[in-house]
């Protein structure tokens, strides 16, 4: 009976969780508010998450048409882009850092990661569609739903670094833009890795 | 209409988007120019079909701002990365202007929604047509 309950409980826990998370990814700005730091160490398998199966979209189309592509290299990419994925968020939010400076506000970073983090949901959810989709019809997805995926994700990630300014937005959108131009540098990386 | 810095801005990023598209063409002068002249007609197209579907768009929903990064992150990935992508950073973009409008849209019925959602769908479908039209690489 005790251990019924517990389960219960457990399911009540996972389920409220699973919609705070569902919430901070269309909401990412909400994360900001938060001051519990688990949603955040929680939060950084998103941005992983997009870039792995980003990756593993980039290295099946790969292997389609190179005869020098390897499920190993496949592997090896996608291992790669976790850390591209942790290294953009982590820029990304020192961009909305300095935005926030040059706006005269002062930024908690680490919870600002969070938004970061979370914005990165709905983009996830694209690059899985798009993975989907090549497995099932073998169409090339990469540059559609990959880039799209991550594109979408950096609107939520510019929508947090201009609610950082209501005067100066248009010093908002060139540190967006800045932000934006990072991220592809990581894309580009990924694109031209050798292995 | 009133004329302000959000139309000047969009204009200003949808024209840079659309010479972008040009330049992904390998074509001939004649080609070229008139895919620019196709680009102004859509751009415009563009900016109707959003102050068709919902009023006071250019006026009070619009922010335009939100659509800026793209373009420039666009210029940028010819520039120092060489990409020959253009229809992801375009369709970002109007994806930005879109959720952007609909946080400001006071109607959240159904019926408003479908108004933000159809203008945003109805111009990337327009721009992707045009694209394939005019032979650029989407």
């Amino acid at each position: 009976m005790n251990g019924l309950k517990k389960n219960g409980e457990l399911k009540t826990d996972l389920l409220r969780s699973a919609y705070t998370i569902g919430e901070l990814c269309v909401h990412p700005e909400y994360a900001y508010k938060r001051t519990n730091s688990e949603y955040v160490f929680a939060g950084i398998l998103l941005p992983c998450l997009t870039y792995l199966f980003f990756a593993l979209n980039l290295g099946l189309e790969r292997q389609s048409f190179l005869s020098s592509a390897t499920g190993f290299k496949t592997l090896l990419l996608v291992f790669f882009a976790i850390i591209v994925g942790f290294v953009t968020a982590i820029v990304l939010t020192g961009i909305a850092y300095l935005a926030g400076r040059a706006a005269d506000r002062e930024i908690n970073g680490f919870r600002f990661l969070g938004s970061v983090e979370y914005s990165f949901g709905i983009g996830l959810i694209v690059e899985l569609v798009g993975l989907i989709i090549r497995l099932i019809t073998g169409a090339n997805t990469t540059s559609s739903f990959g880039i799209l995926g991550i594109f979408i994700s950096l609107v939520f990630v510019f929508r947090c670094i201009f609610d950082l300014s209501e005067e100066k937005k248009i010093v908002s959108a060139l540190f967006a833009a800045l932000g934006g131009i990072l991220a592809m540098l990581g894309l580009n990386i990924l694109f031209f890795a050798s292995f | 209409m009133k004329i302000d810095r959000n139309l000047i801005i969009g204009t200003v990023g949808l024209i840079l988007t659309g010479i972008c598209g040009i330049f992904s063409l390998n074509a001939d002068i004649g080609a070229i120019l008139l895919s620019a002249f196709f680009y102004l007609i859509v751009s415009a197209a563009v900016l109707l079909i959003y102050s068709y579907l919902i009023p006071r768009f250019l006026g009070v929903y619009a922010d335009w701002l939100y659509f800026l990064p793209f373009p420039i992150m666009l210029i940028a990935s010819r520039i120092i990365l060489g990409w020959d992508l253009f229809l992801p950073f375009y369709a970002a973009g109007i994806v930005a202007l879109t959720i952007d409008v609909y946080a400001k849209y006071k109607a959240k019925a159904l019926h408003g929604t479908l108004m933000i959602a159809g203008a945003g769908a109805a111009s990337i479908i327009l721009f992707a047509v045009v694209s394939l039209c005019g032979g650029v690489v989407l």
